[in-house]
């Protein structure tokens, strides 16, 4: 048991990372509610550990929006916060365009309805569709579905984000 | 054959679909050139979004071993259980405290008096916060107080006298020898009966306090909340439960009245008058009257007992 949960946390610490980021738009906090995670992992050793952890994980990051609304720190979150800091061999110049790009993403992200932004973040986590069946409520026969709704919906916002950027700059 | 729709094609290019479906789809897609087109169309929409989405991740780091994380949560955890056993403890010395109440307890009943000293000397083995001054254990009691309420507490509010003493004072008035005993609500009478049901009245504390003869037993130094009566089956003094808040919030109930009745009462609660840990519920019985606290104390309550118990001691 011990080694699987080895295995899982090394094959999925980054993925519930990644997943809980997009959620709280925090680097630190989504790291410190990803250790949340496996820490509970490691106190209920739940029988289907890797659903049990993204489900975990969508509760904390629910909770922490929650506290964020609470602490009316919604209005800082739409601020660009990129959690990648540059290297100093990193163009400066590169890394503005990478912040804006994820800026753009983050705002075509959040065009997306809630359930279809969950699925395509469960997906992007690389959980199989009956495990985001199971945590979204859907069928498994409808994530397919949304998948391909959100997909293009994504790549649609993405490329009216673009079009946008472009009139601004060009006026 | 028609076309392949796009939500399945998704469903084929992430996998999701049985072997056999996807033998079909891709006979299908070697000779249909529209849903070949679509795949591809699909495939390429579906690595947009991988990596639209790659630019949404937190930087790299690397993270602490999980080890490190099972010494974090056990580092946490005896801070949890301390609170827990502080709980605990508040609870019972609530229960011995509580004890001092058996004087109006002994008076309903017809009883004689109850030496708050002597009711100090139950206590419980092996438990950490049992206080200092109490004499060593009777052995083999286990502890406790009830949780959680053995009755649906009616929202009558009568609060019609709010004791707010910030101490108990114990009075030992020195005639009968103190005979109080510590037992489990397990032990119920053969003969008890389960379906017991009743007719519970919600009366206000001047009330209750003719009918007992005397202040219903309670925790002292905080306010009543409601006073439910219930007659005897066997005669005599009614079972009364006086339900008190905490500052916390909580409610805590003392259920006094002829033993039969208590533990039926207690064994009726869907946990059998078992507390959470599995124990049985403890009660202070005296003849055939039982006196049971329920909810758990909080730690003022306890030190504020623990000094009552101690200067009791000393002075006698």
């Amino acid at each position: 048991m011990a080694d699987e949960l080895e295995e899982l946390y090394q094959t999925t610490y980054t993925a519930v990372v990644r997943y809980l980021y997009r959620k709280v738009w925090d680097a630190d906090r989504a790291e410190d509610l990803a250790q949340e995670v496996f820490m509970r992992l490691l106190a209920h050793r739940p029988e289907k550990p890797r659903a049990w952890i993204f489900a975990v994980a969508a509760n904390l990051a629910r909770d922490e929006a929650r506290a964020a609304i609470r602490r009316r720190r919604h209005l800082v979150l739409m601020q660009s916060e990129p959690g990648v800091m540059p290297s100093r061999a990193r163009d400066a110049e590169e890394q503005v365009e990478d912040d804006e790009q994820s800026q753009q993403v983050k705002v075509a992200l959040g065009t997306l309805s809630e359930r279809d932004q969950e699925v395509l973040l469960l997906w992007d986590a690389g959980m199989s569709y009956p495990e985001i069946a199971e945590q979204s409520g859907l069928a498994v026969g409808a994530i397919g579905t949304t998948l391909a709704r959100a997909r293009r919906r994504l790549v649609e916002a993405h490329e009216r984000q673009n079009y946008h950027e472009a009139d601004v700059a060009h006026s | 054959m028609s076309h392949i729709l796009e939500d399945e094609l998704h469903a084929y290019l992430d996998q999701a679909l049985s072997r056999s479906r996807c033998v079909v789809i891709e006979s299908h897609l070697a000779s249909c050139a529209f849903c070949s087109s679509q795949r591809d169309a699909i495939a390429s929409l579906r690595d947009q979004t991988t990596l639209l989405l790659g630019t949404l991740a937190p930087s790299r780091r690397i993270p602490v071993s999980l080890e490190e994380l099972d010494r974090r949560r056990l580092a946490r955890e005896p801070r949890r259980q301390r609170n827990r056993r502080a709980l605990w403890a508040a609870s019972l010395v609530g229960a011995l405290g509580l004890g001092y109440g058996l004087r109006s307890v002994s008076a309903v009943a017809g009883m004689p008096d109850v030496s708050p000293v002597r009711v100090a000397t139950v206590t419980v083995e092996s438990q950490p916060a049992t206080p200092a001054a109490a004499p060593a254990a009777p052995s083999a009691i286990s502890p406790s107080v009830t949780r959680g309420l053995p009755l649906a507490v009616r929202p009558v509010a009568v609060a019609t006298e709010a004791p707010v003493q910030e101490e108990l004072v114990p009075v030992h008035d020195g005639s009968a020898p103190p005979s109080v005993e510590s037992s489990t609500s397990s032990a119920l009478p053969p003969d008890a009966d389960a379906s017991l049901q009743g007719y519970w009245r919600t009366v206000p504390w001047d009330r209750a306090q003719d009918m007992a003869g005397k202040a219903p037993a309670r925790v002292e130094g905080v306010p009543v909340e409601e006073v439910q009566v219930q007659p005897s089956r066997q005669g005599g003094s009614p079972m009364m439960v006086v339900a008190q808040r905490l500052s916390s919030g909580e409610v805590i109930q003392t259920i006094e009245g002829p033993t039969a009745d208590v533990s039926q009462l207690l064994s009726r609660r869907g946990d059998g008058g078992l507390d959470s840990a599995g124990r049985p519920a403890e009660a202070l019985t005296r003849g055939d009257r039982m006196l049971v606290v329920t909810g758990e104390l909080p730690p003022d309550s306890l030190r504020a007992m623990v000094r009552r118990v101690n200067a009791a001691m000393r002075v006698r």
